[in-house]
């Protein structure tokens, strides 16, 4: 029900959410290094979760190699950047080995059911892991790589916070701009038809496995991207930032914002980065806290924020709409079709079957 | 007889663990003709389909259309041979509108278009645009001719049961097939609608398709179609004209019950 | 001659671990096969459960030292407690999308890692072990005599299993339970409550595993993610919701694990298990011995 009335409004909330986002232009420009850092780790994980989004709400499959990939992009950049290259070469690199590495994770898809794929990506994400806190010539093991140099383009550094901001956000919008072409293509209306019915989508000629492995690719895009900031955000890198729980934690996000929209992915990303700093005062007891949130979230959000505003909007107009039809005399219901007031599961007025008997044996 | 066969049936067995849904069973679809596929319930009819469409592999047997062998071959490269299908239950895009439904059956396969991941709306947005109106185009075509052009922005599975039929046969038409598999497509239908149905589907095959379908509407079946293959418990009881099938001691048997029962 | 030996002595001492990762197996195919959900969280419940029978066998946290037998069954019964508190959780998260019961299982398994911390302290601890544990060398072979020990309490776990389900009325109720939720129910099982015994022998078996496994390995609250871990691709290897696969699932895994750990280092045969379960997941999802299912269309 409200999946739908999500489909109408998605582009006119995404536009909605993207000028409130460059009227808040101004403000990052005059950020102390606080919350400047606040909005990198932001802009990051904006950057995760969206890719996290594609691949998870618009693919229908779970990578939970997202955290390795994020340490692949990582790794990338630090690698270069020891070695005296400059960043844009790093960036690019970084985001090219994720693509890679995504891709070879995905290839399974051509041939496992998506059950079986979430459980291969998880395999997969770990044996990862476990390469970068073995492979010590590159990743330094387990203790990991320090001083990377601050990301500069030509003679500009980003060396503090602030100014790392203008780099992040202006990286953060246009991949997430991307991601909004991405869906509202040829291509992301394809996977919206996998998304409805993978058997349907298949008949009409679309083959599911490629267009599957290509969000896949496309995941690890974006982590590679994260991970080349991430990189140069903190100058120092370890194993632990890129194992399940990281993937965890961008998988929550994902949910927490609501699956299969753009905004989606931003709201959750906002959210479970704030409640992170916030949790930061409660010490031992933060990673208790957060367990318990995302549990909750599970049992009783499972639209996420976007879902339940969307439930509220259902709510209010229904009933606005119920008390026109009492105060005006109501035609009656035989006539369906565009137009017609919305009804859960209703069934059409000439008798035939409702839709649930219909579908019953599916 | 079956020299110039669209599509070629022989030797389908299909087994579900224990349970045999098809077995041996032989038949060919003739170009430019509407094929009626019946019997009783659980027959085997939507599994021939599925065996056909590729959703299914064969246990043995071999299916071949037009000169290629396509037993398989995954779904969607046989829909690119050019076999398109309807489903028994519907299967329309539940949060898709019926034009955004047609839309996918014009685009889901590369015919005519570029590789399957677009790089135009990045490179070169405009012609992306392009494209995407005249495809457009097309498919408000299509809806136009089953009278479904107003309804084009509504969401398909809202629609009363009848208009959804249309909406997924004129989506299994975009995807431009030369053999048309209808899985009931007059089921729920009153009789005006499947009158509807039955010149809508003369002037297809006058346009040059060729379809496949599987009716209970024994009135419809008889009336339209020029050749009936009768199958009962997986096997082919019956092949022929709608004459020769009517009056075939062996499909009367089928269908009323046999003494045993 | 040295060779053999070599491999005979890790194929007992495999068997012996194989025996604690057939346990864990058996939980996750338990709890899959009847409430539709992988849990997750098994490893976590592993590793609380264990540190609640530790804290009685070695009075930790002020409690008085027991007998080993009686810290065993705490544990396992207080796991299990504990097991039929998360199935009421998780009961509307059973048959949703994969990415819910995920995160459900895994934010319920990041509580319980934390809260052990919480209350037991993150420093690992040194398990002695219940029997004199001098090492015996039984024709050239050294094993010690633990393991025989682990093996004979596998035994006794899954026989009383297996026994469970076929002879008595529970256990049967919860076979049907398993196999038809709904007409199941038609039936008058309690089908909830089959649910959450389920879900309690699966906890009690993680509890099971991980006292069994402590005085061989340095226990702090991180053990449960790894042999969590282990333990699902043991079960995956037999067949996910197949019990029996289980049991050799875990034997089979524990064996090569430990035969190849003879030849590389242990990080690295972590690396080969997490690649092997993909392979399989690749070939032979259903595992070696469960059944293909067929999706009606």
């Amino acid at each position: 029900m409200s999946k739908l009335w999500l489909q109408r409004w998605r582009g006119p909330l995404f536009w909605l959410a993207l000028a409130i986002i460059l009227a808040m232009l101004p403000l990052v420009t005059q950020l102390d290094p606080f919350w400047a850092h606040i909005v990198n780790e932001v802009a990051i994980y904006v950057i995760l979760a969206t890719g996290m989004n594609l691949v998870m709400g618009y693919g229908g499959q779970i990578n939970l190699a997202m955290g390795a990939l994020f340490g692949v992009g990582a790794y990338s950049t630090a690698f270069i950047l020891l070695h005296n290259g400059n960043f844009p070469l790093a960036l690019v690199s970084s985001a090219l080995l994720g693509t890679l590495v995504a891709t070879l994770i995905g290839l399974p898809a051509l041939r496992v059911r998506s059950h079986y794929l979430a459980l291969v990506t998880l395999g997969l994400g770990i044996a990862l892991n476990i390469l970068f806190v073995n492979w010590e010539a590159v990743t330094g093991g387990a203790i990991g790589l320090t001083s990377i140099p601050f990301a500069s383009i030509g003679s500009l550094p980003f060396d503090d916070e602030t100014k790392m901001s203008y780099l992040f956000f202006g990286i953060m919008l246009a991949m997430v701009l991307m991601a909004a072409v991405f869906v509202h293509s040829r291509f992301g209306r394809n996977l919206k038809a996998m998304r409805d019915d993978l058997i349907a989508a298949r008949a009409m000629g679309i083959n599911a496995a490629i267009y599957q492995l290509t969000c896949f690719a496309f995941s690890g895009f974006y982590a590679g991207v994260a991970g080349s900031l991430y990189a140069v955000w903190l100058s120092y890198i370890s194993p632990t930032s890129f194992d399940l729980n990281q993937s965890i934690f961008i998988l929550a996000q994902t949910l927490v914002g609501g699956m299969g929209t753009l905004i989606g992915p931003v709201i959750g990303a906002v959210t479970l980065v704030g409640l992170q700093q916030y949790l930061l005062s409660f010490g031992d007891l933060q990673l208790i806290i957060y367990g318990a949130l995302i549990v909750v979230l599970v049992l009783v959000a499972r639209g996420g924020i976007v879902g339940g505003l969307a439930a509220l909007w259902q709510l209010l107009t229904c009933r606005i709409r119920r008390e026109k039809k009492a105060a005006a005399a109501a035609p009656s219901n035989h006539e369906t079709g565009a137009g017609a007031p919305a009804t859960i599961g209703g069934s059409p007025a000439n008798g035939s079957p409702t839709q649930k008997e219909r579908m019953g044996n599916r | 007889m079956t020299a110039t066969a669209l599509l070629s049936i022989e030797g389908l067995t299909k087994h579900f663990g224990g349970v045999t849904a098809l077995h041996e069973v032989s038949f060919a679809v003739r170009p430019g003709t509407i094929h009626g596929l019946i019997g009783p319930n659980g027959s085997g009819k939507t599994t021939n389909f599925n065996l056909i469409s590729g959703v299914y592999r064969p246990d043995r047997g071999k299916i071949t259309f037009n000169g290629d062998t396509i037993s398989g071959m995954p779904a969607h490269r046989i829909t690119r041979c050019g076999i398109a299908r309807t489903f028994q239950n519907l299967r329309l895009f539940k949060t898709m509108s019926v034009l955004e439904n047609v839309l996918v059956g014009l685009s889901g396969s590369p015919r005519g278009h570029d590789t399957i991941f677009p790089w135009d709306p990045y490179i070169r947005p405009w012609r992306a645009r392009a494209t995407e109106a005249s495809i457009r185009a097309k498919a408000m075509a299509l809806l136009a001719r089953f009278q479904l052009a107003d309804l084009a922005d509504a969401p398909a599975t809202r629609l009363p049961y009848g208009k959804q039929r249309r909406v997924e046969i004129a989506r299994a038409l975009a995807t431009q097939p030369r053999l048309l598999l209808l899985d009931e497509p007059a089921a729920g239908l009153n009789a005006e609608e499947t009158r509807e149905l039955e010149e809508t589907f003369t002037q297809l095959v006058a346009d040059g398709l060729t379809i496949l379908m599987i009716e209970h509407d024994m009135r419809l079946v008889m009336g339209v179609c020029q050749w009936v293959t009768v199958l009962d418990q997986g096997k082919l009881i019956a092949d022929g004209t709608p004459d020769m099938v009517r009056s075939n001691e062996h499909v009367l048997a089928a269908y009323l019950g046999r003494e045993e029962d | 001659m040295t060779d053999l030996l070599l491999v005979a002595q890790n194929i007992v001492g495999g068997l012996g671990i194989g025996c604690v990762y057939a346990l864990i197996a058996l939980g996750f195919s338990l709890i899959y096969r009847t409430m539709g959900l992988v849990n997750f969280a098994q490893g976590s419940l592993l590793m609380f459960g264990t540190y609640l029978g530790l804290t009685f066998y070695m009075g930790l946290q002020g409690m008085g030292r027991f007998s080993p037998l009686i810290a065993f069954l705490a544990g396992i019964v207080l796991c299990g407690t504990i097991g039929i508190g998360l199935e009421r959780l998780f009961r509307p998260l059973a048959n949703l999308d994969l990415s819910y019961i995920l995160v459900g299982t895994i934010g319920i398994g990041i509580m319980l890692d934390n809260i052990a911390n919480h209350i037991w302290g993150s420093e690992g601890l040194v398990v002695p072990a219940p029997i004199p544990n001098h090492e015996l060398n039984i024709g050239g072979v050294r094993i010690s005599p633990y393991i025989f020990l682990v093996m004979a309490m596998t035994a006794l776990l899954v026989v009383g299993l297996q026994l469970f389900l076929t002879r008595t009325n529970f256990g049967r109720g919860l076979r049907a339970s398993a196999q038809d939720r709904e007409i199941a129910a038609c039936f008058g099982i309690p089908v909830n409550l089959m649910n959450a015994v389920a879900f309690a022998v699966g906890a009690g078996l993680a509890a099971a595993a991980g006292l069994l496994i402590a005085p061989m390995v340095y226990v702090n609250p991180a053990i449960g993610n790894s042999l969590g871990i282990k333990g699902f691709v043991a079960a995956i290897i037999g067949g996910l919701g197949d019990l029996p696969g289980a049991v050799i699932g875990g034997l089979l895994f524990g064996v090569i694990e430990t035969v190849i750990s003879g030849y590389i280092s242990s990080s690295y045969t972590d690396l080969i298990a997490y690649l092997l379960l993909t392979v399989i997941l690749i070939v032979r999802p259903e595992g070696l011995l469960g059944a293909r299912t067929i999706e009606k269309v």
